[in-house]
């Protein structure tokens, strides 16, 4: 998990003037050190040292280690997929004044909502208790009937942080004339 | 050595959930590293009470020459499951509790990468702790071929022979699950900031450990895999009669075999470069050379394994060249022994008890070191091959070099566990005491087999009686200190004691000291920045 960030009001581009003013962002993510090539790389190292020796013994007429190393590396590679494919797993929340952008990408699956901030109501982790998410303890957003949930991947105390700061942004929204 | 940007502000009751499972609960469904590090470091515990036990039992069948006590096959089951019972019982789980403790703290991580495997890997321990120990009661007895395990003596075992080998299929399966969860937390789980070059060397030394243990771990499940159809299924590997070669299982097992001292003191290495720095008051000299002698020794630790088969016979070609491979581990190892003296050069040196292990550690470990020089040496190897010579020799690399290097983790990071300061009159108290039975134990073990005396016999010539009593007592007294260490210094420390601070080691570094003592149920929910 990682800290919200990057936080900012920076300008991007508006349909009307050609710039966009970007009320608020944040992209929610877990922390991985490596990224999933690296732990590729990693990977074939620790394969290159078992299966040496496995072959090793399999020239010689050992074949039972080569079945055993297969399994195990098997095993060490599942377990490393299936970390990689969430290490990159992420949310955006970004506000402009026309648009609530929540983008959400998990196992290179991404999805996309976008909601009318002056309809969206943020429901932060205790406040939302009959949605599903809420019971996890998540962010509910809320907009014409439409409930996304966000902060999967960052604990509680960043999830009211985040929720605190997107309900400031929105209300900034409504007094923009 | 890594530096935190600013330590996470724990306010009250953050990191403490209420809502956690008490009660048997908390442990049989422990998914918290916390928590399994603990049952993993009880669980060694346990076994070091049986092995040592089982030591005592040895020692007071040997300190009179005739049989005493004990049929000799009772003895040789005695000899075979301690070392079992301390090789896979209680060092490697002892050392995989630590990680399980430390890593995650270390890196900064909030738990191991893969909590409920971590959970199945602690719990496939104890039933194989319950077969190697009801081994003893079954018909035939437990093995008695020792913890190697050698056929054919291993082929004409009874049912306790099944059970040790479906107990090392257990303990190898746990093992392997265990670095696969240090290997993906330690790669993925790292603080942002905290590069390979930046981490700890306890978390370097385990990484190259689950290195090993995933290249090697195939080897032993082999090797007693092909002992099991051998005994049921009518293969004859291991028997001459049907075509087999008994020396080839030597190969197969060694192979192994002599990766698995590795393992079972590189994380010690790995506590020792903690310590040393954190008491001498200066970082670790030489942090990247002791990374690659790390690796030096892993990588070396696989073409050296028929120096523990010289006499078993071999082209002189091939004895020259696992003596001077053998004779090459030196050259790492005198590297990271020099990089600890040399830290402590001009350091501002205190010896509190875990710096006293350390410090102990250095020399009896090098005593081992240099004894396993002279048996690298082929033709001393074939005079003493089989000898207390040798059994004097590995007992120090296992028990004044893993065991102290344990005690001096112990004693650094017990108030992160405990939240408990040691007491620290006992704590000396156990280490002097350590420090010499261990020596009077084992060091005339060398004289023993430079005499002559052969190694897992329960009665020997009246010649060798005086050094097998001087041991005898030396082993007594060494048991006597543990069982003091336990009694009077871990169960008091968790029933109580002075307050630890979050760092109460003034030289310490690294981000385990940056949160509270006891460490908080959950810790690095989000993870610091490492400069």
């Amino acid at each position: 998990m990682d800290d919200p960030q990057p936080r900012t009001l920076a300008h991007l581009r508006h349909p009307a003037d050609g710039e966009m003013t970007m009320l608020y962002e944040c992209t929610l993510q877990r922390n991985c050190s490596l990224t999933p090539r690296q732990v590729a790389r990693a990977y074939a190292v620790l394969c290159t040292m078992s299966l040496g020796v496995a072959i090793a013994f399999f020239v010689h007429g050992i074949w039972i280690v080569l079945a055993f190393s297969l399994l195990e590396l098997a095993c060490v590679g599942l377990a490393l997929l299936l970390y990689a494919r969430h290490a990159l797993d992420r949310e955006r929340i970004a506000l402009t004044a026309s648009c609530l952008l929540v983008e959400c990408v998990q196992a290179e699956v991404r999805s996309q909502a976008r909601l009318d901030p002056l309809w969206t109501r943020v429901l932060p982790p205790a406040d939302g208790r009959f949605s599903a998410g809420a019971r996890r303890g998540l962010i509910t957003l809320e907009s014409r009937g439409v409930r996304i949930e966000v902060g999967r991947f960052v604990n509680e105390t960043k999830r009211r942080q985040v929720a605190r700061e997107l309900r400031q942004a929105l209300r900034q929204i409504s007094i923009i004339p | 050595m890594s530096t935190t940007a600013g330590s996470p502000d724990y306010v009250h009751g953050e990191g403490q959930v209420h809502g956690h499972p008490h009660g048997w609960r908390r442990w049989l469904y422990a998914t918290n590293h916390k928590d399994i590090g603990t049952l993993y470091l009880w669980f060694s515990a346990l076994m070091l009470v049986e092995g040592g036990v089982l030591a005592m039992l040895i020692r007071l069948e040997l300190f009179r020459p005739g049989l005493q006590f004990f049929r000799p096959e009772l003895y040789n089951e005695f000899v075979s499951l301690h070392g079992l019972v301390m090789v896979f019982g209680a060092i490697m789980p002892a050392f995989v509790g630590f990680a399980n403790w430390m890593v995650p703290l270390q890196v900064g991580a909030s738990d191991m990468a893969f909590a409920r495997m971590n959970n199945f890997s602690f719990w496939l321990l104890p039933p194989a702790a319950l077969l190697l120990t009801a081994s003893f009661f079954v018909p035939g007895g437990a093995t008695g071929s020792g913890w190697t395990m050698y056929p054919p003596l291993s082929l004409q075992m009874g049912v306790g022979m099944d059970m040790t080998i479906f107990a090392i299929h257990l303990m190898g399966a746990s093992s392997i699950m265990g670095s696969i969860n240090i290997i993906t937390t330690i790669l993925n789980m790292r603080a942002p900031g905290m590069t390979l070059m930046k981490m700890p060397m306890f978390c370097w030394t385990w990484l190259i450990t689950a290195y090993l243990l995933i290249a090697v771990m195939p080897v032993l499940a082999t090797a007693v895999t092909m002992l099991l159809t051998d005994r049921h299924f009518g293969t004859t590997f291991f028997n001459a009669a049907g075509g087999g070669d008994p020396v080839m299982f030597q190969h197969v097992f060694w192979f192994f075999g002599h990766p698995e001292v590795y393992i079972m003191i590189l994380p010690g290495f790995g506590i020792i470069s903690e310590v040393i720095p954190a008491f001498s008051r200066k970082p670790l000299f030489g942090y990247a050379s002791m990374v690659y002698a790390t690796a030096s020794i892993a990588i070396i630790s696989f073409i050296v394994w028929a120096h523990h088969m010289f006499t078993t016979g071999m082209p002189i070609t091939a004895q020259l060249f696992f003596m001077y491979a053998t004779m090459l581990v030196a050259v790492p190892t005198g590297v990271k022994v020099f990089n600890w003296v040399a830290t402590m050069w001009k350091g501002s040196l205190t010896f509190e008890p875990a710096m006293l292990f350390a410090v102990g550690f250095l020399w009896v470990f090098t005593i081992g070191g240099f004894s396993g020089l002279i048996l690298s040496l082929a033709p001393v190897d074939i005079q003493l091959q089989d000898t207390y010579y040798v059994v004097g020799h590995f007992h120090y690399v296992l028990v004044a070099g893993s065991l102290f290097c344990l005690f001096s983790g112990y004693y650094f990071w017990v108030p992160k566990w405990t939240g408990n300061m040691v007491n620290d009159w006992r704590a000396k108290f156990h280490f002097w005491n350590s420090l010499v039975w261990v020596n009077v134990t084992f060091f005339p073990m060398h004289f023993l087999g430079l005499a002559g005396m052969p190694r897992r016999y329960a009665d020997y010539a009246v010649q060798f009686t005086d050094f097998h009593m001087i041991t005898s007592i030396g082993a007594w007294l060494f048991g006597l200190s543990q069982v003091y260490w336990l009694l009077f210094i871990v169960i008091p420390n968790i029933r109580g004691g002075p307050p630890a601070p979050p760092r109460p080691w003034e030289g310490a570094e690294g981000l385990e000291w940056t949160i509270p003592s006891p460490a908080p149920w959950h810790t690095f929910d989000t993870p610091p920045m490492v400069k």
